[in-house]
């Protein structure tokens, strides 16, 4: 449909979308009241020479008005081939006020992570820390502090993974193994005294 | 706002809880424990003769409690960093919840934490150096 650039200035036609570009001027090149679009006539050569003239430019897609409207002027549709000023904007306006760049929330979840920590997570890093602390202590504090660690951590990075989370479940898992080996250790320590006194008749 | 108030009150409840648990195992050992427990030697200077991450904390926290801030820092520093970081924290929070006007309770951090981890690793590692190269021991 030739002079769709010309007659009305709009690619597409009888879109509500569109403003009624009566006179088709300026809008696309800014020249309005230029000669070449006076009238909405294009008057210019250019856009009335072959190389818009063509199927390419007169075919079905740019030329149906349904096309024009879905394609070009729908504002759904995020296309943005239509060259008139409004559907450049339609599109444009979408992705301002209705889509995920439109509305910009604060992310919660910055690559899975969350930017705070919950009072279960912080109390998992603290029971870790503690639990490598105490692994010394007979093992059974660094036992008990680690499994607390790990179930605090367990639970907290289920709400949502941070950072003090996950150091809290590495923390609580080194000071279980620890407390672990120390446990086994003193237990090995203990038994052979034990094993010693009966042999030598320290007992009562 | 709101999500930062109640994690600090979480916390705040957590550290009475670990402040009445562990004033009552210090109390346990200290009065009761630490005379007959056997004399065992400590399972990381035993296995690997490497003082351990904890080395050294009863040591501190006695000192501390007798005032002697430099030799408990000597012994393990993360005892006195829990004590200000942590104290403060809680007492702060503390008098601010009773009303005391003029004072704002301390807002947690991350690096409070981080801060510790750091305190643990870094003694952990300046002992053993100072040990194990100059023989230099607590």
């Amino acid at each position: 449909m030739d002079g769709n650039y010309g007659n009305n200035g709009n690619f597409g036609t009888g879109n509500s979308n569109i403003p009624n570009n009566q006179n088709g001027q300026g809008e696309l090149t800014g020249s309005q009241g230029s000669p070449n679009y006076q009238n909405g006539q294009d008057t210019n050569a250019q856009f009335g020479s072959t190389q818009y003239n063509t199927a390419q430019y007169n075919n079905a897609q740019y030329s149906n008005a349904q096309n024009n409207n879905a394609q070009y002027n729908n504002s759904q549709s995020g296309s943005y081939q239509g060259y008139t000023a409004n559907s450049q904007y339609n599109n444009y306006q979408d992705y301002t006020t209705g889509g995920p760049y439109g509305q910009y929330q604060t992310p919660i979840n910055n690559g899975g992570y969350q930017t705070s920590p919950s009072g279960v997570q912080i109390a998992s890093l603290v029971c870790g820390i503690l639990s490598i602390c105490f692994c010394c202590c007979y093992g059974v504090p660094s036992i008990i502090l680690g499994i607390a660690g790990l179930v605090c951590g367990i639970v907290g990075n289920k709400q949502g993974r941070t950072n003090v989370g996950t150091a809290g479940l590495i923390c609580a898992i080194v000071g279980l193994l620890l407390g672990i080996a120390s446990t086994a250790f003193y237990g090995v320590t203990i038994w052979e005294m034990v094993i010693e006194a009966l042999e030598n008749g320290y007992y009562y | 706002m709101d999500e930062k108030k109640e994690r600090e009150t979480e916390l705040f409840y957590i550290g009475l809880i670990f402040l009445a648990a562990g004033s009552v195992l210090w109390g346990v050992y200290d009065i009761a424990l630490s005379r007959f427990m056997p004399d065992i030697p400590c399972f990381f200077l035993s296995a690997l003769n490497m003082y351990c991450p904890g080395c050294g904390g009863t040591r501190a926290l006695r000192a501390l409690l007798q005032g002697n801030f430099i030799l408990s820092i000597w012994y393990h520093p993360l005892i006195l960093y829990t004590a200000v970081v942590g104290g403060g924290f809680m007492v702060t929070q503390g008098l601010h919840r009773i009303g005391l006007k003029g004072i704002v309770g301390w807002k947690f951090h991350n690096w409070y934490l981080y801060g510790a981890l750091l305190v643990v690793a870094g003694n952990f590692i300046l002992k053993n150096v100072l040990r194990l190269i100059w023989g230099i021991t607590m």
